[in-house]
């Protein structure tokens, strides 16, 4: 929508076009040409969202019908025949000890994207990581470092500082957009940890990120030099 | 993030989490995700198709495509739901494609549902979301709402909508952007 101002040329060029984006029915050179815009153009990002929100709002509209008896187990099945060949090649989510938490972080320092389980590394493209403090109450917590690796990483450890931190802590990032994403849930007993994930997004926009507390309170905040 | 990758996952676990989970091969995100969405995809594609069986099939490929690329899914270009529903519809409109001539006559009972004004009226006296989002698109005029219906429903696009209505193609994007911008306005759609 371009209200009363003057759009910018270049996002003037495209606007028809984020409606068919957010459609899905933008063709391939032009949408990648219109993604390459909109990579660089916030305004055209937010109206991108606020579009395929629209999207999203009609489709729901779409009934809900019970499959045929049998179709969850008949899909499941195939999803588990795809997933055990790849299961040995990427890691599940994990826990880290402090050992293998060590080993992540220090291959993140050398520039090498590692998954978090021993012997099951996977070398690619070297991978830029931030890390940030986790501080509460102007105390150091514990540490957020987001690799940029394909998937992207983010590390969370908690520090000796730390262990008062008991129960289940969510970690939220939020975005250059503004938007706020949960990337994981995790289980914290008074010691020393490490948890990982991969980045459901591009690591290249996250700007901050946040524990928080099963009762909703933040615990920690931690924000990036980016 | 889990501290237990193997425990599973929780029913109330976002979307893009249980896609990180498919992502590395987690059996557990993938049944979750399936018990998620299987009714909505399912009655998209049945409303597509037309038959239980055909559906079944496009369903259940729509299923094994994100799982197969949960790792490649982007949350700046659409969130999880779109990107399901976007799959699962493009697929069952490939499979009519192949069935019958393109473009595919979308004159089933989810559109017609969508376009009559017995659903209308209905909507006017519906306050949660989903009647919300019916209310505003049986408030638009009936050629943008066809417009807006057949292409985030069914995938038509401009030059599409422009052939089967014997409209040109610069009057369908502007039904479908008119029509959009009115629902955006409606449903109070702002930035966050």
């Amino acid at each position: 929508m371009s209200g009363d101002f003057e759009l910018p040329s270049q996002c003037a060029a495209i606007d028809d076009d984020l409606t068919e984006l957010a459609l899905g029915t933008l063709s391939g050179h032009r949408r990648s040409e219109v993604l390459a815009h909109v990579a660089s153009c916030q305004r055209c990002r937010i109206e991108l969202d606020q579009l395929a929100t629209v999207v999203e709002s009609v489709q729901q509209l779409a009934p809900r019908v019970q499959p045929p008896l049998g179709f969850e187990t008949r899909v499941v099945e195939k999803l588990q025949a795809i997933a055990t060949p790849r299961s040995r090649r990427r890691p599940r989510i994990a826990v880290l000890s402090a050992v293998a938490a060590a080993v992540v972080l220090l291959a993140f320092g050398l520039g090498t994207l590692i998954a978090p389980e021993a012997g099951d590394r996977q070398e690619s493209a070297p991978a830029r990581v931030v890390r940030a403090d986790f501080m509460a109450d102007g105390e150091v917590l514990g540490d957020l470092f987001v690799s940029n690796g394909s998937p992207g990483w983010v590390v969370v450890t908690i520090h000796d500082e730390g262990q008062e931190l008991r129960g289940t802590v969510t970690c939220n990032v939020m975005l250059a957009g503004g938007q706020v994403q949960t990337v994981g849930v995790f289980q914290v007993n008074g010691e020393y940890g490490a948890w990982s994930a991969p980045l459901p997004m591009a690591a290249g926009e996250v700007r901050s990120a946040q524990l928080i507390a099963s009762n909703g309170t933040v615990v920690a905040n931690a924000q990036l030099d980016v | 993030m889990r501290s237990s990758g193997a425990s599973g996952y929780q029913d109330d676990a976002s979307d893009e989490a249980l896609l990180s989970g498919m992502a590395l091969g987690d059996e557990r995100a993938g049944l979750v995700f399936v018990r998620r969405y299987q009714h909505r995809l399912f009655g998209l594609a049945i409303g597509i198709v037309g038959e239980s069986r055909l559906a079944e099939e496009v369903t259940q490929e729509a299923f094994i495509r994100i799982y197969r690329h949960a790792e490649v899914f982007d949350a700046r270009r659409a969130s999880v739901a779109t990107w399901a529903f976007t799959i699962t519809r493009n697929l069952a409109i490939d499979v009519l494609r192949v069935r019958r001539d393109v473009p595919t006559d979308p004159e089933d009972r989810v559109f017609a549902a969508l376009m009559s004004n017995e659903r209308v009226a209905e909507a006017a006296e519906n306050t949660d979301s989903l009647g919300r989002v019916r209310a505003a698109l049986a408030d638009l005029p009936i050629d943008q709402r066809r417009a807006v219906l057949l292409a985030a429903m069914y995938g038509w696009s401009a030059p599409e909508i422009a052939r089967a209505e014997s409209i040109p193609i610069g009057t369908a994007k502007g039904r479908i952007r008119l029509g959009m911008a009115k629902l955006r306005g409606a449903l109070e759609i702002e930035a966050t």
